[in-house]
């Protein structure tokens, strides 16, 4: 009786602990069974390189989505990741222990922060602020990369200052037993232990930057065209589905679930290599 | 040496081997009945692998497996169709470090009771206060049974451990894996001088790290070395005129 | 030229406190600028009564009773599943190629974006399922984007719990299960209800995964099958929309500060229970 009980519940846990797995395959499936052949009935090239995007009349290029979603990231990396790295290093390394307590779960209670909340900020004081003082809509890339950038904060910080505060205290000793500068002993030893980590934490924040919906879409303008500039609306991928999902139906909806193929696959690609980046530390 | 009858415990040629390792090289022994066994013998011996397997916590250990009988009252722990929850009510274990578990004193002793499933709160009061007072440790708590357990000293709370192991209602036999290692000399002694008063009732196998322990408390003393057994017999032999040379140097301190 | 290494070490603390500063005053400032220009406009009846023209005029009373819900439906979804699946991969298996690849899965689920959850919540249990636009769709979806969240901190949880309390209860005769609920969950409650709590702050501030599920009625729902609106869908709503900055700014701080108050929550949790374990 007791030993049945107990094969009883690991039968239970057993099959729970697919749970995870299996949504994550029943995601995949059901995007991939909505988008995959449409793009096979477009043809990959028209969808991924052609620049057209206009439903009604059956044209999907998403290729400006593409090259919105990489200038967004990228400049967001441009802001988040430095900022990020030197507060996790300067609290790590030159902020005493007590007031590194007081700043760090800060910061951490701060990504609980809605992204609409940010995106709002965005378009009641960045886009007037950049429209005045840059020209253009205000609604831009520079917009959008700049809310970007302050909402991967928390991720960059966070991730970074545990490998950071991973590397042995040895470490340091020995670089100060040498007569190096505290800053000597942080670029020549420190950030070098801790690299992988410090990637991980800027390729996962690349993650969330291309995979963020609502900021963007408030703040980025949500003009489908190449930009030119930085000042230019775009659209980026996350925006395109979000924007049109109420509307879609038929072609123009299978196009959506398309585009969030090229976005599931992307993504995909950036964890996979922020988890190598992070194992391979684990292994060190 | 007792009467076959009397037999608690009787292995034959018994192997444990973690991985590819040996842990224990063939042990033959025969444990009798209401008699303290102390198991002496210098660390990475196989003494504590031994006193493990007696109520199978090796299972826990992964790629552990063994070979050979190990017999309770003739019939094999290690067969199958063996219960092995039924046996650790049987057999229980003290361990080297007491580990109270974080909830009350009381919780600590109705563990095991509760789990054999016993609900009468009268059965379990009467159990919480015999278990303690075997232990000597009834006057020193019986006022704050409902504290956490965590707040008594290490020697109150290895004595909880043995009052914990006491009120199971099938205990037959005892493991000490040197309970007082951490402990200082007034509380071994009372966890030594409830040992052989508790002889009358259970079976007691001591493994011990401090010959003068099993000197003073075993009535028969085992000696290991390097996962075999070296020499079994009345403890009053073992550490006047053993047999074997090495078990001499190992009683009289001269290597281990 | 060589410049001395006193020097570089001034110039780079200067560097790099600067940063931290900014983005330490960056982050405060979001928070601080919301509540100002939106603590002014609430008050009771705001948060109890209910809107008036799409919420141009009125309070946020349903969207407060549908942001408090979904959460705690996804949790109840969640919790038994994360849990379960925690329990699994630490006391009832060995690493394993299996354990490998449910923790592989588990890693890729939490870094699907929320959009991706919205358009699979969309087409599988509001079209597919023809469940609509509805609370349970809502509540699924969001139960699957919090579900690896709920595993990895239970999972750190009960593995933080000593090996020699299981081996003390394995010792008493308790059966595996046993074990698991009298002894490791007791003990990794803190640490569980802490990702508990963490993924209620997540679903509170999550937009782009509910509007697609749960819809955006304004109605109070009176079943799971009933649309809701949350605040976050209900915000985004209004500032996108243009309809009142005033209720945006309000419900954007009433937002904030009930994500705040959650996160603080799970925080104070979690250090109480290291305070604990090193007592």
């Amino acid at each position: 009786m007791k030993v049945n009980g107990e094969t009883l519940v690991k039968g239970v846990l057993t099959a729970v602990a697919f749970s995870a797995l299996a949504s994550l395959l029943l995601i995949a499936v059901f995007i991939f069974k909505e988008g995959f052949p449409f793009m096979l009935k477009v043809g990959f090239s028209d969808f991924l390189f052609s620049s057209t995007w206009n439903p009604q009349v059956g044209q999907f290029g998403i290729f400006p989505m593409i090259v919105a979603s990489l200038y967004v990231t990228f400049g967001a990396m441009l802001i988040g990741a430095p900022l990020g790295v030197a507060g996790a290093i300067f609290l790590n390394e030159f902020v005493p222990r007590p007031v590194m307590r007081v700043i760090k779960p800060t910061i951490e209670l701060l990504a609980g922060i809605p992204s609409v909340v940010f995106g709002f900020l965005g378009v009641m004081v960045l886009a007037p602020f950049i429209r005045e003082h840059m020209g253009g809509p205000g609604l831009s890339v520079l917009a959008a990369s700049v809310i970007l950038g302050i909402m991967v904060l928390p991720t960059v910080i966070s991730i970074s200052t545990d490998a950071i505060s991973a590397v042995p205290n040895s470490y340091r000793e020995g670089a100060f037993a040498l007569g190096a500068t505290r800053w000597q002993s942080v670029h020549m030893v420190i950030l070098k232990a801790a690299r992988s980590g410090i990637i991980a934490s800027i390729i996962l924040a690349m993650g969330r930057s291309l995979g963020e919906t609502m900021a963007v879409i408030m703040v980025a303008g949500n003009t489908v065209r190449v930009p030119h500039a930085v000042t230019d609306p775009v659209r980026t991928l996350t925006a395109n589905i979000a924007l049109e999902m109420a509307n879609a139906t038929g072609m123009a909806r299978e196009a959506l679930f398309a585009t969030g193929v090229v976005l599931f696959v992307v993504i995909m690609i950036l964890n996979g290599i922020a988890m190598s980046a992070m194992k391979g530390r684990g292994k060190k | 040496m007792s009467a076959p009858s009397d037999i608690k415990i009787a292995t034959k040629d018994f192997r444990v081997f973690q991985g590819k390792e040996a842990a224990l090289r063939g042990i033959t022994l025969d444990i009798p009945a209401h008699r303290i066994l102390g198991i002496i013998g210098p660390s990475g011996s196989g003494k504590t692998t031994f006193l493990r397997a007696l109520n199978r916590l090796n299972d826990l250990v992964p790629d552990t497996h063994v070979e050979g009988q190990m017999l309770l009252d003739g019939r094999d722990i290690y067969h199958p169709a063996f219960d092995v929850v039924s046996l650790r009510k049987r057999v229980g274990m003290l361990f080297a470090l007491p580990v109270a578990l974080p909830m009350s004193i009381y919780e600590n002793v109705v563990y095991g009771p509760r789990l054999s499933g016993i609900r009468k709160r009268a059965r379990l009061d009467e159990i919480v206060e015999s278990s303690l007072k075997a232990a000597f440790l009834w006057d020193e708590v019986k006022d704050r049974l409902p504290r956490s357990a965590l707040q008594l000293s290490g020697g109150q709370q290895q004595r909880l451990c043995l009052a914990r192991v006491l009120a199971m209602e099938e205990l037959e036999v005892i493991l000490l894996d040197e309970p007082c290692s951490g402990l200082d000399p007034i509380s071994t002694a009372k966890i030594e001088d409830a040992l052989t008063v508790l002889k009358e009732r259970y079976t007691i196998i001591l493994v011990t790290n401090n010959t003068k322990q099993a000197a003073r408390v075993a009535d028969d003393t085992a000696f290991f070395l390097m996962g075999e057994m070296v020499e079994y017999g009345l403890t009053e032999k073992i550490f006047t005129v053993p047999d074997d040379k090495r078990t001499n140097e190992y009683v009289t301190g001269r290597f281990g | 030229m060589r410049v001395s290494p006193k020097i570089t070490q001034v110039l780079a603390v200067t560097v790099l406190g600067a940063a931290t500063i900014l983005t330490v005053a960056v982050l405060v400032f979001v928070i601080v600028f919301v509540l100002v220009k939106g603590l002014p406009w609430v008050d009771w009846e705001f948060l109890f009564s209910y809107p008036q023209d799409m919420g141009k005029s009125g309070g946020i009373f349903p969207t407060l009773v549908g942001t408090f819900l979904l959460p705690l439906l996804a949790i109840a979804i969640a919790l038994p599943l994360g849990l379960g699946t925690a329990v699994y991969l630490t006391e009832y298996t060995r690493e394993t190629q299996l354990t490998r690849t449910l923790r592989f899965g588990t890693d890729c689920l939490a870094g699907i974006p929320s959009i991706i959850f919205g358009l699979f919540g969309f087409i599988f249990f509001v079209v597919k399922l023809k469940m609509g636009w509805c609370l349970l769709s809502g509540a699924l979806t969001l139960a699957i984007m919090v579900l690896p969240t709920i595993i990895r901190t239970s999972e750190e949880a009960i593995r933080a719990v000593p090996n020699a309390y299981r081996e003390v209860s394995f010792s008493l005769g308790a059966t595996r299960w046993e074990t698991v609920l009298k002894v490791v969950l007791p003990n990794a409650l803190p640490g569980i209800v802490t990702g508990v709590i963490l993924s209620i702050g997540r679903s509170i501030g999550e937009t782009a995964a509910v509007i697609f599920t749960a819809g955006s009625s304004l109605r109070m729902p009176m079943s799971v099958f009933d649309s809701v609106r949350t605040m976050s869908v209900h915000f985004y709503i209004l500032a996108r929309e243009g309809i009142s900055n005033e209720n945006a700014y309000a419900t954007a701080a009433v937002l904030i500060i009930s994500v705040l108050l959650v996160n603080l929550a799970a925080y104070t949790m979690m250090h109480r229970f290291i305070a604990k374990r090193s007592k």
